[in-house]
């Protein structure tokens, strides 16, 4: 493989669309994976489209990465089922009613459309809600994404426009030359490009090794949890106000439960297993928030690693003393605003003027 | 049952494997729990009839002796069991959770057998989903353990030893089987009967079940398989077709049972990621064992069809094994005593799988029958997954099953891919020209079934979840 | 001809189940997917996407092909025994 301008390390979200942003904008890129396109965080997550989860500081790029997933058939593909829904955060006790106002309000502040109604309101919008509620959060700008299908819509878009799909590489050594990194894999295989991305999720930590900087970035195993198909059951999204449940029905019928409830897991091995009593939580809280959930079958439980650095803000930009090295991950709701990161990033990598100082990756080395 | 939290040793599946595990474990005064979603031991082979089934007299069958059996031996040796429990998830230390009609509850043990024998491997073709076609496997327990004829008139398909002993059983038992539909040759038999050898008995029983059904003039059609099958008004329509001339017979009857042998149930064993090999002529993925059924976890044995199909009697010689390999570790048996032990055991397994060879070649998936399979035909039952929705994805760009998986939603619905997984590796490493190796195995899941939300919640307060810390802002 | 083999076991007592607003007698205790197929209730599900008619396949509680509502909730009915008076509903569960 000849001529590479750009090797972007991990092919998640952020990977992956940072590629397509440079490729479209004519430069000759590659996607390197060690297993394949969106087969990690990417291709296992909720995916819920929602402010009312989102750290208020990220408020502004999830709203902008929203309105790029509503609009995906124009610079993604065609194949992939995103759904615009009204987004309901419910409180069920007089502190959740506090902690909800709270929240709702500085989330408002950071600009997203978050307004408070009462429980007939909330009633009236989702009426399998469960009537104990106090009061809710309202926001129209949430919704959802059929996560899984991630995969097969980003390669298609990378084929498309081009950009070289390099899957089974892990990268194991990068080696700066002269204007040029060679990237080398397990087995030894070998890459040149003159910049590179590197974007590996979760082992970021282990990637930026490699290149001699040295941060922590903490992984968070995460259950998800789904039913079979059911007829309708809720008709928004459903969050509640401690933010350890998101809850929605897909088109096909199928509920899927999430909240971040941690399961065990790590990087070395891949390995992951479940922890039955917070899968039970996260169950019960999801039955009390939509009472004739109940009446469902699980049909699967899986586990997802999220990656976090120590102030849980993002790292995206240029990498210090190193030329033509670029990084992102790190984002918390990355889903929703991953497509609009990387294509901010790839601004940045294309020489424009983008303000990224609240991401920069400094703040993280001592 | 009054049941313990903590067993010596706990056992899942009480087939003829689990049964002798425990049996063996037993008898040095471990403290053995047995689990299956059945009502009783058994397994499939033995499966018991239902509880208010009562037996009349004397007049009996092998099958139902061996499991009566078993329950006396269980019961004599005092082994706790727990049927009508299904277990949807096991965590290494190993963290058994179950839940039966009243709710869920947890085991733990140092010492796990998983003994959950096998699934039925069925090939798709154009009509599998009507309903009336059904897998041989579930013919054989519909007779033996509900004592029922599946209809007025039956069509059998597929290969292998089942499709004899199905038929054996319905004419036993004053049916009709209209039609012996095999897609080996009758050659393919002979040369396989040369291994049965090594199993006299079930030489000799084999040749007196084909014998009844030659007398009973039963139309058998060799080297052909089931093209298409379709809804009739009283029935079905089935369309044989001869493999090498292509010739087509339609006949009309009510049922068809379908099966083309057995593929080892490794949900418990890719759950716990232990390694895997492939095998096919063991039934496709088995995990990696030594020669007495451990794992390369600690304390996880894997036994019977599970670790590779070779049938009831092997299933029971592998159970004695992994007991003996337990005894050994919890310094219940000597050194001496495992050597004695093991060395014969060992030695009977041994002629048993060459046995099980000659017989996994019957069931050997002739290219054929993928070949056979069109465009529209449905895959992946639960989700309505067709062939041509496999091949767009292996085009699209999707390398391994897991990717196949997630690109088409093929192995999402209630049954985890366990009915499908083995016919959309063959389709994909057909149409990608790959090693069905290379395609991989599905990740191992929670639920091992599906889990009723209800249960799973149980009763309680709002106020004893919310106990979780808030998400920071 | 009657399907049941009455050779070996004895069954229990006759009993009354309703399937869709229709009563059909059966044994009690009887496997609830073995009375539905020989009575020729063999659809029990609807498929999600094709609407085909689809039924007990399996047998052995892996296939979830015969599952069925029983008292609104879904259950294989390869593992179901009949009691008197259950009543059963099969046809489209996924908008039921
Ligand atoms: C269970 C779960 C639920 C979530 N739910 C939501 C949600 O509802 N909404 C939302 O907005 N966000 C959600 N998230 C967060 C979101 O999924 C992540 O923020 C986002 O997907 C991260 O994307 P990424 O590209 O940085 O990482 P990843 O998707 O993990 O991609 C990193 C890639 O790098 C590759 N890689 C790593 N090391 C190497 C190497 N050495 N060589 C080559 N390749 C390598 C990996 O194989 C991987 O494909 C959730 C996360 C989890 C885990």
């Amino acid at each position: 493989m000849n001529n590479i301008d750009i090797a972007v390390i991990g092919g998640g979200i952020n990977g992956s669309s940072t590629a397509l942003h440079l490729a479209k904008n004519g430069l000759k890129v590659c996607v390197i994976d060690k297993d394949s396109i969106c087969r990690g965080a990417s291709g296992v997550n909720a995916g819920t489209l929602t402010m009312h989860m989102t750290r208020a500081k990220l408020i502004p790029f999830a709203k902008k990465g929203w309105e790029l997933w509503m609009n995906t058939e124009k610079w993604l593909s065609n194949n992939i089922d995103v759904k615009k829904k009204n987004g309901l955060c419910l409180a069920f006790t007089e502190e959740e009613e506090k902690l909800l106002n709270e929240r709702s309000q500085i989330r408002k502040e950071y600009g997203a459309d978050i307004n408070i109604i009462s429980k007939s309101e909330a009633l009236k919008i989702d009426p399998n809600i469960n009537n104990k509620i106090k009061c809710a959060a309202f926001c129209e700008m949430d919704g959802y994404v059929s996560a899984n299908q991630t995969g097969d819509a980003y390669t298609k878009a990378l084929k498309e426009n081009n950009v070289e799909i390099v899957e089974n590489f892990e990268v194991s050594k990068i080696n700066n030359l002269n204007n040029n990194y060679e990237i080398i894999d397990l087995h030894g295989g070998k890459i040149n490009a003159k910049k590179i991305v590197l974007a590996a999720g979760v082992y970021l930590e282990k990637i930026l090794k490699l290149v001699d900087i040295n941060i922590k970035i903490k992984c968070f195993p995460q259950q998800l949890i789904v039913t079979e198909r059911m007829p309708e059951l809720l008709k928004t999204v459903i969050t509640v106000a401690h933010g350890k449940l998101s809850l929605k029905q897909f088109e096909n019928g199928t509920v899927l439960i999430g909240g971040g409830w941690p399961g065990k897991g790590n990087i070395e091995n891949g390995y992951n297993e479940t922890i039955p009593e917070n899968l039970i939580g996260n169950m019960r809280l999801a039955c009390h928030a939509i009472p004739n959930l109940k009446n469902s079958r699980v049909s699967r439980v899986w586990l997802g690693l999220e990656a976090e650095t120590d102030d849980a803000m993002p790292i995206i930009g240029e990498l210090p003393n190193l030329k033509n090295a670029f990084i992102i991950g790190s984002i918390h709701s990355g889903y929703t605003s991953g497509p609009y990161m990387g294509k901010l990033l790839s601004e940045k990598i294309l020489g424009n003027d983008v303000d990224l100082s609240l991401f920069d990756i400094r703040r993280l080395m001592n | 049952m009054c049941y313990k939290k903590e067993y010596d040793v706990i056992i899942i599946g009480a087939g003829p494997s689990g049964v002798k595990s425990a049996l063996t474990c037993s008898k040095k005064g471990l403290k053995v729990l047995i689990i299956d979603s059945n009502g009783n031991s058994g397994g499939q082979i033995y499966r018991a009839p239902p509880k208010s089934y009562i037996k009349k007299s004397e007049k009996t069958f092998e099958e139902n002796l061996i499991q009566l059996k078993f329950s006396e031996d269980l019961t004599k040796n005092n082994i706790d069991t727990a049927y009508n429990h299904t277990v949807w998830q096991v965590s290494p230390g190993f963290k058994i959770d179950a839940f039966n009609e009243n709710g869920t509850i947890q085991w733990n043990t140092k010492n796990l057998i998983v003994a959950t024998g096998t699934y039925e491997k069925i090939i798709p073709f154009d009509g599998w989903t009507t309903p009336g076609v059904i897998g041989l496997a579930a013919c054989t327990i519909l007779l033996k353990a509900h004592q029922t004829l599946p209809g007025n008139k039956i069509v059998l398909a597929g290969n292998g030893p089942l499709l004899i002993s199905v038929a054996y059983y319905i004419l036993k038992f004053g049916g009709k089987v209209d039609a012996i539909v095999d897609t080996s040759s009758k050659f393919e038999w002979i040369k396989s009967m040369i291994s049965l050898i090594f199993n006299p008995k079930n030489f000799i029983q084999g040749i007196s079940w084909i014998l009844k059904i030659i007398f009973s003039r039963v139309p058998i059609y060799s080297n052909s398989l089931i093209n298409k099958v379709s809804k009739k008004e009283n029935g079905i329509s089935v369309e044989i077709q001869n493999i090498k001339n292509k010739q087509i017979k339609k006949l009309t009857t009510e049922v068809l049972a379908v099966g083309h042998g057995l593929t080892p149930s490794t949900d418990i064993s890719r759950l716990l990621k232990i390694n895997h090999s492939y095998d096919d002529l063991k039934g496709g993925w088995i995990p990696k064992l030594d020669k007495y059924f451990k794992s390369s976890m600690k304390g996880l044995y894997i036994v019977g069809d599970g670790s590779g199909i070779s049938g009831a009697i092997a299933a029971e010689e592998k159970g004695e094994l992994a007991a003996y390999s337990i005894l050994k570790d919890l310094k219940l048996i000597d050194e001496t005593e495992f050597e004695n032990n093991t060395s014969k055991v060992i030695k009977k397994l041994k002629r048993y799988e060459i046995f099980a060879k000659g017989i996994a070649k019957l069931n050997a998936t002739p290219k054929s029958l993928i070949e056979n399979i069109s465009n529209n035909t449905v895959i992946c039952r639960c989700e309505d997954i067709t062939k041509k929705d496999i091949i767009h994805a292996a085009e699209n760009g999707a390398r391994n099953l897991n990717q196949i998986k997630s690109w088409t939603r093929f192995g999402m619905g209630p049954c985890q891919g366990r009915t499908c997984q083995y016919s959309v590796a063959k389709i994909a490493s057909e149409h990608l020209r790959c090693n069905i190796k290379d395609l991989g195995y599905l990740t191992g899941r929670t639920p091992l079934r599906p889990f009723p939300l209800d249960k799973a919640i149980g009763d309680f307060e709002y106020e004893e979840i919310t106990k979780v810390e808030a998400a920071p802002l | 001809m009657n399907l049941r083999i009455h050779d070996y076991f004895e069954r229990g007592k006759k009993v009354k189940i309703i399937v869709n607003d229709e009563t059909i007698e059966a044994f009690e205790g009887e496997c609830l997917s073995v009375v539905l197929f020989i009575t020729n209730k063999k659809n029990l599900r609807t498929s999600p996407k094709l609407k085909e008619n689809r039924g007990m396949f399996c047998m052995m509680g892996s296939c979830q092909e015969c599952v069925v509502l029983l008292d609104g909730k879904k259950v294989t009915s390869c593992n179901i025994f009949i009691k008197d008076g259950m009543e059963i509903k099969t046809g489209n569960l996924n908008v039921l």
